[in-house]
């Protein structure tokens, strides 16, 4: 698992080189840089022998597509062409990744033996995107590559390997594979948004996880409002984390003219939690829905399950029926959900279950809801209202992250109830102004309760503050910041990408000092 | 069967799956005019459509439709 890190200094020099042979290449040939490139990433890992991985699952899955179209619609080759595929790629999936887990539910020194298994880097990803691409041809809305190498470069495209976002091949092969003639503004454009990735992440996310790891190791001494804090503060580091990891694979893919898909879209604005979903990892959320979500609601298992439901004739029952079957459809989906986030409870509880009941909570109580408003003559749209919705959403979302952050069911159940213990120490906040009044600035310096010296709090505070203004401009314009400061004069420009880019380098947490934390998502 | 019957057929499934009287579709409609027609709903409305002209889409049909227009033109290709 471990290799390069997309914030390692050796991996942006790698990247320099990359981005040099990459416009001095034909440009027919700009794939094979890329391709080249991905594979040299996959071999500087600790076990370069894993990088065949990939390479034998895009192999077998290009073979797959070429054959799928060889036989027309109703050949019953054409299938098995598409269940060999995935099954194949799925098999590989639960092998590495869920066996130790699957066994060690039955018998623990069993799984111990399992421990040796070594899982390629990116396998949850490149296999969904694989699986997407096969799909697709299958059904007639993708057009399979010809040429084996070419598809390789699409198959196991590096910076989408350490935590994607997950490719559909039928939207993003155009851009993938045109010639791309160097564009210096193309290129400034990716950097930017790449240094506002390594300002999430490095600035923000590190710093938040020294306070997450903290309280979650020691949950007894910092009970009350300190469990409360943590447990925000871990949503807020993991949005960071993964949406800024996102901006430097999406900045990093503009500088090369690729247009990736968006993975996350201010998803804290949001109003519910099944719109929490629409705008988080958005990339998995569209690959569940079109590969399973959609073939389990139209599958004659479904169908079958819904005719029991509404023995009535009426239309309230049946839709009462619908209904039902569907929040069942729903459970195997968040169920599988959660599982795919890792093989431990924690994720399948928290990044699964949790999420189920909290979208099927939202959509039984909406008409009670809005009749109550009614009832009381109050807009149900109303800016108030919409906030509380807001700031609900975010609470609840923060909760199940608690179990997904946690060790174990059990660690994150203790952790909660500590919540509910009162604190008898005071607060950071005046702990801070008090050791200030009495020592001046040498209290900047002292470690807090929190983990983090009180001088690292506040560049904290600072950064999620300058984080939360871009947000909140993104959300409210809909438009990308870097083009509102693209219109300012040369020098305004020049100062704000420099100050940003110094604030990172000299607050950024990082180097050998830190041994930089992997990004979370990484390992999934 | 003409594009206008289509239509007229179609505005009485969508008013039916939607609950909502005062819909009229035309074929530059998406779901981001109808309120309710999300993801999950999107999958309720296909089958109705389905049943209502006596077609079956594809998966492939189902996730690249992007307005009433090309359902119609689908539903057109196959009735």
């Amino acid at each position: 698992m471990l290799t390069m890190n997309l914030t390692d200094f050796y991996f942006l020099i790698f990247f320099s080189i990359v981005l040099i042979l990459y416009y001095l290449a034909p440009r027919k040939l700009q794939w094979g840089v890329i391709l080249v490139g991905s594979i040299a990433f996959c071999l500087a890992g600790d076990h370069p022998v894993l990088a065949l991985y990939p390479v034998l699952s895009s192999v077998l899955i290009y073979a797959m597509a070429r054959l799928i179209v060889r036989f027309d619609g109703y050949s019953i080759k054409r299938r098995a062409c598409l269940v060999t595929g995935i099954v194949a790629l799925i098999v590989i999936l639960v092998i590495l990744k869920y066996l130790r887990f699957a066994v060690g539910l039955v018998n623990e020194d069993a799984s111990e033996s399992l421990s040796g298994l070594l899982v390629p880097l990116g396998l949850s990803y490149y296999t969904f995107t694989l699986i997407s691409y096969l799909t697709d041809v299958y059904n007639g809305i993708a057009v399979p590559e010809t040429n084996l190498l070419r598809f390789m470069a699409f198959g196991m495209y590096a910076p989408t390997l350490v935590s994607g976002p997950i490719l559909q091949y039928r939207l993003v092969s155009q851009s993938f594979y045109a010639e791309h003639e160097f564009d210096p503004e193309a290129v400034a454009r990716g950097m930017q948004r790449m240094l506002w990735g390594f300002f999430k992440k490095l600035v923000i996310a590190e710093r938040l996880g020294v306070i997450v790891a903290t309280v979650y190791d020691d949950p007894l001494t910092y009970s009350g409002r300190y469990v409360w804090l943590a447990v925000v503060c871990f949503t807020i580091q993991l949005y960071a984390d993964f949406s800024g990891l996102m901006d430097i694979v999406l900045g990093l893919s503009q500088c090369l003219g690729i247009r990736l898909p968006e993975n996350f879209d201010m998803p804290f604005f949001s109003r519910s939690i099944a719109e929490l979903w629409r705008r988080w990892h958005m990339t998995l959320g569209v690959w569940f829905k079109e590969y399973v979500f959609y073939p389990l609601l139209r599958s004659r298992v479904h169908t079958a399950l819904q005719n029991r439901l509404s023995d009535g004739k009426d239309k309230k029952a049946k839709k009462r029926a619908k209904r039902i079957s569907t929040y069942i459809a729903m459970l195997v989906l968040w169920f599988t959900i959660g599982l795919w986030h890792g093989a431990n409870m924690t994720f399948v509880i928290g990044s699964g279950l949790l999420q189920w009941v909290y979208i099927v909570l939202e959509e039984t109580l909406d008409e009670p809801f809005k009749k109550l408003w009614e009832r009381m003559g109050v807009n149900p749209a109303n800016r108030l209202l919409e906030a509380v919705r807001i700031i609900r959403t975010f609470l609840l979302f923060a909760l199940s992250m608690a179990f997904f952050r946690a060790s174990s069911v059990g660690d994150a159940v203790t952790l909660l109830g500590c919540g509910f213990k009162s604190v008898a120490s005071g607060t950071v906040i005046g702990a801070l102004i008090s050791g200030f009044s009495e020592q001046g600035m040498r209290i900047m310096n002292d470690v807090s309760v929190l983990g983090l010296t009180y001088a690292d709090i506040i560049i904290a505070i600072v950064s999620l503050i300058i984080l939360f203004a871009v947000d909140v401009y993104k959300n409210r314009t809909k438009s990308d910041i870097r083009d509102a400061i693209a219109t300012r004069p040369v020098v305004l420009r020049f100062i704000i990408w420099f100050a940003l880019l110094f604030y990172v380098i000299l607050l950024g947490r990082y180097g050998p000092g830190y041994s930089a934390a992997e990004f979370i998502y990484q390992g999934f | 069967m003409t594009r206008e019957e289509i239509f007229e057929e179609l505005n009485e499934v969508f008013r039916d799956v939607f609950d909502d009287e005062s819909i009229v579709v035309t074929d530059e409609t998406t779901a981001d005019d109808i309120e309710d027609w999300d993801s999950l709903e999107h999958i309720n409305l296909l089958a109705a459509v389905e049943q209502q002209f006596g077609v079956k889409f594809n998966m492939g049909q189902i996730v690249t439709l992007k307005n009433v227009g090309e359902m119609v033109d689908l539903i057109e290709s196959m009735v």
